[in-house]
């Protein structure tokens, strides 16, 4: 395990709300920011966007823990930063959506 | 072990031996059952769900009788069975189903020590096969309210020399740098910080890093006895949700033997999130 840090070295390509998009040697890296702070527990294949991702555990109400995708590496061979980016604004229209229905007048 | 530490605690070696005994009663009590107890537990243990099993479903409280009666018969447990508990996150919600336990009178139950931890470090099997149980009749003492605080309880206690209060949460949670851990978005409260004049000392403090067992009475004596936490004093341990803070009052209560040490698992969820309350920092 190791604590949830981004590598502050790499250049941030793009920033939204909810996300970052880094850029690292061999892979444009997107990060979760409301998974800040989660330490990592694995790096593993994340199988809705197929690449690697580093991920933590939240436990819900209920105490059951979830694993959930905090920073996803995406192969400069494989995807254009473009390709990234729609990742990331779907990611940000999802937390936006939840913000509306629980904080309305954020 | 001690005599004291030996009606309250037992060993891996000891259960693994025990494992066809009828007349002990292991039971699983975990936090999260689908990453433990669904994955594998002790050959025969039945599972309490802390979530599901100990907490009233509506009302933020702990079963009240009729459910603990309840909740024992589903479990196979007589109010003779000898009980052995053991669970994930290092025995917390064990500590905590045998301050309930204790509470509702239970003689006869022991914590396994080092629980899940230490069992899966000597590489034991387990099993995901679960008991067949056959219901019992089960009828608990009246509440024992000598081993639990509640809020009006730790207020008068704040201006009290004769009590003291012990944090046993992490520093940073004592500090107010932090309410809860990202991983736990359901426990936070609406301040940081602790009870005026509490004593921060982490849960960790009474345990073994190594594999999750207590440390030794002498040892455990220094911890306590240097941060003012002497036996003479009234005790209320805290923490967030009161599990760990139940460890802590397991470890005064019954590995140190001190007279009066009370939980109180209303905890920081409950103190940080009231208008009015007296907060240090």
């Amino acid at each position: 395990m190791k604590n949830n840090e981004s590598d502050q070295e790499l250049s941030i390509l793009k920033k939204g709300i909810f996300y970052a998009i880094r850029d690292g040697p061999l892979d444009i890296i997107m990060e979760d920011n409301t998974k800040r702070g989660l330490t990592v527990q694995e790096r593993s294949n994340d199988e809705k966007y197929n690449v690697e991702a580093e991920k933590g555990m939240i436990y819900d109400m209920d105490g059951i823990g979830h694993k959930v995708g905090i920073r996803w590496y995406f192969p400069k061979d494989k995807f254009t930063f473009d390709k990234v980016l729609d990742c990331a604004k779907e990611m940000e229209e999802r937390y936006r959506k939840i913000r509306e229905e629980t904080c309305p007048d954020y | 072990m001690s005599n004291i530490q030996l009606n309250v605690l037992t060993d891996t070696e000891t259960v693994a031996k025990n494992l066809s005994n009828n007349s002990i009663k292991i039971v699983e009590v975990d936090y999260d059952p689908e990453n433990a107890y669904r994955q594998g537990h002790i050959q025969g243990a039945s599972l309490i769900w802390w979530k599901r099993d100990v907490n009233d479903p509506i009302t933020r409280d702990i079963v009240n009788k009729a459910q603990f009666e309840d909740l024992m018969s589903r479990n196979g447990i007589t109010s003779d069975s000898e009980v052995i508990l053991y669970g994930d996150f290092n025995n917390w919600f064990a500590a905590f189903v045998f301050w309930i336990f204790k509470y509702y009178g239970h003689e006869k139950v022991k914590i396994m020590n080092g629980g899940r931890k230490k069992w899966e470090l000597e590489k034991r099997t387990y099993t995901k096969d679960e008991p067949q149980i056959q219901k019992t009749k089960y009828i608990s003492q009246p509440p024992n309210e000598g081993v639990r605080a509640y809020l009006f309880d730790v207020r008068r206690a704040v201006d009290r020399k004769d009590t003291v209060l012990v944090d046993v949460r992490s520093p940073k949670e004592f500090s107010g740098e932090i309410t809860a851990p990202p991983e736990y978005p359901m426990e936070h409260a609406q301040r940081g910080g602790h009870i005026p004049g509490a004593s921060n000392i982490p849960w960790a403090s009474a345990v073994n890093d190594a594999d999750g067992t207590f440390k030794a009475v002498d040892e455990l004596r220094k911890i306590y006895e240097s941060k003012g936490v002497t036996p003479e004093r009234d005790v209320i341990c805290y923490c967030r949700i009161g599990e760990r803070s139940s460890h802590t009052w397991f470890v005064l209560k019954y590995l140190l033997g001190y007279p009066q040490v009370r939980n109180y698992d209303g905890s920081w969820t409950e103190w940080g999130n009231m208008i009015g309350n007296p907060i240090e920092k």
